[in-house]
């Protein structure tokens, strides 16, 4: 999947030592339709004179920075899936369990049992970043598709909780009806036989066939025509621990099957399993055609449910999921920047939330990726961090207020601001890490490629005062060496321009030095006017870097693939990959809303198809 | 955890007293009971890892003089190293081997001593960067070399956890996995095939508890249903013939996962029927568990902060696991927790500590002994101590008869894996000899090594798969087990073609590495 080696691939790596392109114009044929000359090429052309140079002691060695790729050409021939019989993910599982039991159950008592088996959730092994193949980048956790004892082990052990509580004396009869309680044995033959049906329907995600009907109702329930609890039992824990609830299984070689499509949707959009009205279009068959699923797709994400999708999306590509709780920050020096706000978790969660509510906003509200990326509004209700923003009051939640000029975009905001690990390192104090603040921008905004650092790149590190030195003036010292100059020439610039912003997300004008002992020994005016080299131009600001950015239509691109790669749970294929791709960065170019953009790739002829090996 | 001689019950306690929030399943505590003796003379190993290391040699091992004798090997390339008995000093109420390696005599007896050893001068040939390859996969780890051309193994702990000759009987469970994931397994560990992946760490020292603990027997309640275990197998099996579903239509790759899968319900299966030693019914079940030990406590308090209480907790559960014969395999990832006292560091631990220390900042190496030093005493030492409190065959203690290792992500300097430091503990049932200084670095004078930093005295040793080799050969795992052809058990032991302390007989080095470490293995 990794098209650096891909033999079917059109690009090539970015040589040792150089800054370019991974995708080299002239190698690409150019897509159907007109589509303008990516804007980052004359800037492209303008930085290839500054290389990126790093030097290790081995002479096989380099490190690199290269561009994003805004070109996608959609050849029309790779399915979305070709990852072998995928497993659910921890997320899914969780959510695919929880309403397996309220399609089963009253709601009372299904959420009684959901919230008993949190912990055995919580148990369930965490899904794992896996390597991305390019440098620096990753798979998101729902593309891990390792299997393990320990895995197993914790199915076993929900399935059996879920059984042993489903068949307890007040709960049997609200599973399988009154006909599995009463003393009258002539139904229950019939009172079997319904329960293994609807149970099949709910961990299946489709009817039983006949002969899965007869292997459950004879091979798996033993106690014949008469209701007993621990039979009922044995049948509820082989059903949650079968494949068709264990894994997304789709057996199709091409198009997926009515039923398949349904799941792949509902999972992909809610990290669960069909809803009845999912389940009816596979039942009728109008899910397999255009119009059918366009309507289901547009049902689903309009779906309060789909919240999810964008908590687990955002807190990934955006690695807000690894905020490093502001609440722990201690220290005399972080205790005078801080003065009078709160920080606390409440602050820690609020600022992950924003960015959630503000994409959800975007999507329901008909807005487009340029609204949610360079947004002016914000949705927080949480006092906290309306009062780190400098606003007098927040949102109620559910209308969008304006933030201040300092906060258009949602680079600006405490959610990509708050420490984290990548943007700093534990217990950095009250120093920001602009070094690592560009490395985030160029990994995750622009997706360039930024190869490790080499061996030596702590090496010899210069002496330097704190107390009298600026940040953004450590790291320039720090990286203006020969070895060094080249690649962070690249990789500083973005993070000199949130130099406006402290460590813990307070806009300033400028910064704030101390001493080791937590003593402040001056300030100095922040600098945050810098050169981007890809895109050639001068930004003195958050807001002027993010506009630059998207104008340059890298933003876009780069958010085709992390979306892409999401959606895929495997690292996307330029080349193969290419309609997928291009129709979500078509659409973001274009100005439409983002739930068209969101949905485009699903509405793919591909999206329902699948190859087998 | 307290632990006394043995013969009376065991209490495993830890910090807080956080409760379960769900029974456990009667069905768990029925399926198997205490019916099956261990088997004679087990072997336990714990690996441990911390994250950098980066800790100069002046700080780390003892000094020169201790290693008092001399041997040579390698014939004519005459590679002469050092070694000697482990002699601890009194400083007021700690004993002392080095600044790191120092304890409350209390806990580091002379009788503990005698069993360890520190092991200096075992060198990996690779640059590695940041990434998990203490056990011997260095797939992963960022590698200077071409990355390509080291490819994913499984990791020793797997290697002996999937070993007959550890296990005759399938265990309750094969491995524990604590804190940071060093392990990759085989996709299909049974049979040795569909690939590599990374193993899953513990959620939960409670639940990993329950795993490996078996409750004494009800002897008046009910017989126990047959398990479902058979009718879950077939209903795999009929989707993969296609006898359910479409599953004809599946491919060659969709049937190998639903193998994988069978492979670890059959392998659970298994574990869940096994039984535990009759020293299990010396265990107390633990009231807390690890995951609510706060993780972003105000870690200035020490010691109430994370990472005593985390890995204590779980040091509880390995050594009940070993207790019980429910596993005999542990390792101990941990990452920056010991960092806690530098919050307000410049630069933080990462690159205001570790980093700099490595780059020479002898302010921030001296730091670096405090935090090895914590994880020393409040773990490692923890868990070593707890062990050999616990008497096992024959008169010995349960660390008798393990091995347990820490290891640190670099050597003396960050990045970088020359002399990557051996601390163990045990002698696998005799056939590692202890008590032992062990500095394998060759004695010729040398020349400053490639890049700056990392302390005094770094010199060119002997390979780190030397080590690989040992463990295994100690621990009794056949040869025909992890070696291929000639090789090591890496079977990344190309000659490389660069070493951050460049050697001068790499060939014979390389050459060496099938050979158990001398002196240290009791042939």
């Amino acid at each position: 999947m990794d098209y650096l080696t891909s033999p079917t691939s059109r690009l090539h790596r970015a040589r040792p030592c150089s800054f370019m392109p991974t995708s080299s114009p002239s190698l690409i044929e150019p897509a159907p339709g007109p589509k303008p000359a990516p804007r980052w090429l004359g800037a492209w052309l303008l930085v290839t004179s500054t290389a990126c140079t790093g030097t290790v002691y081995s002479p096989n060695v380099s490190t690199s920075v290269a561009a994003v790729v805004t070109d996608f050409r959609c050849r029309g021939d790779a399915p979305m899936d070709a990852t072998p019989l995928r497993r659910l993910s921890r997320r899914e599982y969780r959510h695919a369990v929880t309403d397996a039991l309220y399609r089963l159950l009253p709601s009372d008592a299904a959420a009684q049992l959901t919230g008993s088996l949190e912990t055995l959730f919580d148990e369930r092994p965490n899904d794992v970043w896996l390597p991305h193949g390019e440098p620096g980048q990753r798979l998101f956790a729902r593309s891990d598709q390792s299997l393990s004892e320990a895995l197993v082990r914790s199915d076993m052990a929900t399935a059996e909780y879920i059984a042993e509580a489903v068949t307890s004396p007040g709960i049997l009869g609200l599973l399988a009806g009154s006909c599995a309680t009463d003393p009258d044995r002539s139904n229950d033959a019939r009172c079997i036989d319904e329960l293994v049906d609807r149970l099949g329907m709910v961990t299946h995600r489709r009817p039983l066939s006949t002969v899965e009907h007869a292997f459950y109702r004879d091979e798996v329930y033993i106690d014949g025509d008469v209701v007993v609890a621990e039979g009922i039992a044995d049948l509820v824990q082989v059903m949650f621990r079968q494949p068709n609830f264990v894994f997304h299984v789709e057996s199709g070689d091409g198009e997926l099957t009515a039923y398949e499509a349904a799941s792949r949707l509902s999972f992909h959009f809610w990290n669960s399993m069909p809803d009845e009205a999912l389940l009816a279009a596979a039942a009728d068959g109008s899910i397999l055609t255009t119009e059918g699923w366009n309507e289901q797709v547009t049902r689903v994400l309009g779906d309060p449910r789909a919240r999810d999708w964008v908590a687990e999306f955002l807190d990934e590509w955006l690695r807000v999921d690894r905020t490093v709780p502001v609440s722990i920050a201690t220290g005399d020096a972080l205790e005078a920047l801080r003065g009078d706000l709160t920080l606390n978790a409440a602050l820690d969660r609020a600022a992950r939330e924003e960015l959630h509510q503000l994409f959800t906003h975007v999507l329901t509200s008909g807005g487009t990726f340029e609204d949610f990326f360079l947004s002016d509004v914000t949705l927080t209700d949480s006092a906290e961090l309306a009062a780190l923003y400098g606003m007098e009051a927040p949102s109620d939640g559910r209308t969008p207020v304006p933030v201040p000029n300092e906060r258009v975009g949602i680079l600006s905001r405490a959610g990509m601001l708050l420490p984290r690990s990548d943007i700093t390192p534990p217990g950095a104090g009250p120093r920001t890490h602009p070094i690592l603040r560009g490395v985030f921008i160029q990994r995750q905004i622009m997706c360039a490629q930024i190869d490790q650092p080499p061996a030596n790149a702590m090496d010899n590190l210069a002496d330097i005062d704190r107390a009298q030195t600026s940040s953004r003036e450590e790291a320039e010292i720090l990286t203006s060496g020969g070895t060094c100059r080249g690649c962070h020439q690249v990789l500083n610039p973005p993070g000199f321009v949130f130099e406006v912003f402290d460590a813990i997300g307070q806009y300033r004008s400028t910064e704030r030095l101390f001493d080791r002992n937590g003593s402040e020994t001056g300030q100095v005016p922040i600098n945050a006017e810098v050169m981007i080299p890809q895109l050639g131009t001068v930004v003195r600001s958050p807001l002027e870097l993010a506009t630059a950015i998207f104008d340059s239509e890298t933003a876009g691109a780069c958010f085709a693939r992390h979306y892409t790669r999401f959606m895929l749970r495997r690292a996307e294929d330029v080349a193969d990959d290419g309609c997928f791709l291009r129709s979500v960065d078509e659409l973001v170019d274009e100005g439409a809303p983002l739930r068209e953009v969101v949905s485009a790739p699903l509405l793919e002829p591909n999206y329902r198809a699948r190859s087998v090996e | 955890m307290t632990v006394k001689t043995v013969g009376r019950r065991m209490f495993l306690a830890g910090a807080g007293s956080a409760a379960l929030a769900i029974p456990f399943l009667p069905s768990l505590l029925e399926r198997s009971v205490a019916r099956a003796a261990p088997s004679t003379n087990p072997k336990r190993f714990v690996a441990m890892s911390t994250s950098h290391g980066g800790v100069w040699g002046e700080y780390m091992w003892p000094a020169d003089a201790m290693a008092n004798q001399s041997m040579s090997v390698l014939g004519a390339s005459a590679h002469r190293f050092r070694y000697g008995t482990l002699t601890p000093r009194q400083e007021g109420a700690e004993q002392v081997l080095s600044d790191v390696i120092r304890g409350p005599a209390s806990r580091l007896t002379p009788g503990l001593v005698s069993k360890m050893n520190l092991i200096r001068g075992l060198d990996v040939p690779w640059f590695c960067s940041h990434g998990n390859h203490a056990l011997g996969n260095y797939g992963p780890a960022v590698l200077a070399e071409p990355a390509a051309s080291v490819p994913n193994q499984a990791t020793i702990d797997q290697v002996l956890a999937w070993s007959e000759c550890v296990y005759a009987a399938p265990p309750r469970r094969r491995s524990l996995h604590v804190g940071y994931n060093m392990s990759t397994t085989w996709a299909n560990p049974s049979t040795r095939s569909g690939g590599f992946q990374p193993m899953s760490p513990a959620q939960s020292s409670l639940a990993l508890f329950r795993e490996i603990y078996v409750a004494p027997p009800d002897p008046v309640g009910p017989s126990p249903r047959p398990r479902v275990t058979d009718s879950v197998l077939e209903s795999y099996r009929r989707l993969a013939s296609g006898a359910h579903g479409a599953g004809a239509r599946l491919g060659s790759a969709d049937r190998q996962r639903l193998d994988a899968y069978m492979d670890h319900v059959s392998t659970l299966e298994s574990s869940l029927n096994a039984g535990v030693a009759a020293s299990c019914a010396e265990v107390m079940v633990p009231t807390a568990d690890a995951r609510d030990v706060p993780a972003w406590s105000d870690r200035r308090n020490e010691p109430n902060w994370y990472g005593p209480n985390y890995y204590r907790l779980y040091n509880d559960v390995i050594l009940a696991a070993f207790m019980c014969d429910g596993s005999r395999i542990a390792t101990i990832g941990s990452p920056d927790d010991w960092a806690g006292t530098y919050d307000s560091w410049e630069g933080g631990y990462h690159n205001g500590v570790a980093h700099a220390a490595g780059a020479g900042n002898a302010e921030a190496a001296r730091l670096l002994i405090g935090t090895n030093r914590t994880f020393f005493q409040m773990v490692y030492l923890d868990l070593i101590a707890k062990m050999d409190a616990v008497p096992d065959v024959d008169g010995t203690t349960l660390l008798d008869n393990s091995v347990v290792w820490w290891t640190h992500e670099s050597g003396p300097k960050t990045h970088m894996n020359d002399s990557q430091p051996v601390i163990m503990a045990g002698g696998a049932g005799g056939a590692l000899n202890t008590g032992l200084y062990l500095d394998y670095r060759t004695d010729r004078s040398f020349a400053q090594p490639v890049s700056p930093g990392g302390g005094t005295g770094r010199r060119p040793g002997l390979h780190y798969y030397q080590w690989f080799t040992t463990l295994l050969d100690a621990l009794g795992v056949p040869r025909s087990e992890w070696q291929t052809g000639s090789q090591p058990y890496s079977r990344s032991a190309s000659a490389p073609s660069w070493l951050e302390v460049r050697h001068p007989y790499v060939d014979a080095i390389l050459g060496y590495c099938n050979s158990p470490l001398p002196v240290l293995f009791n042939a």
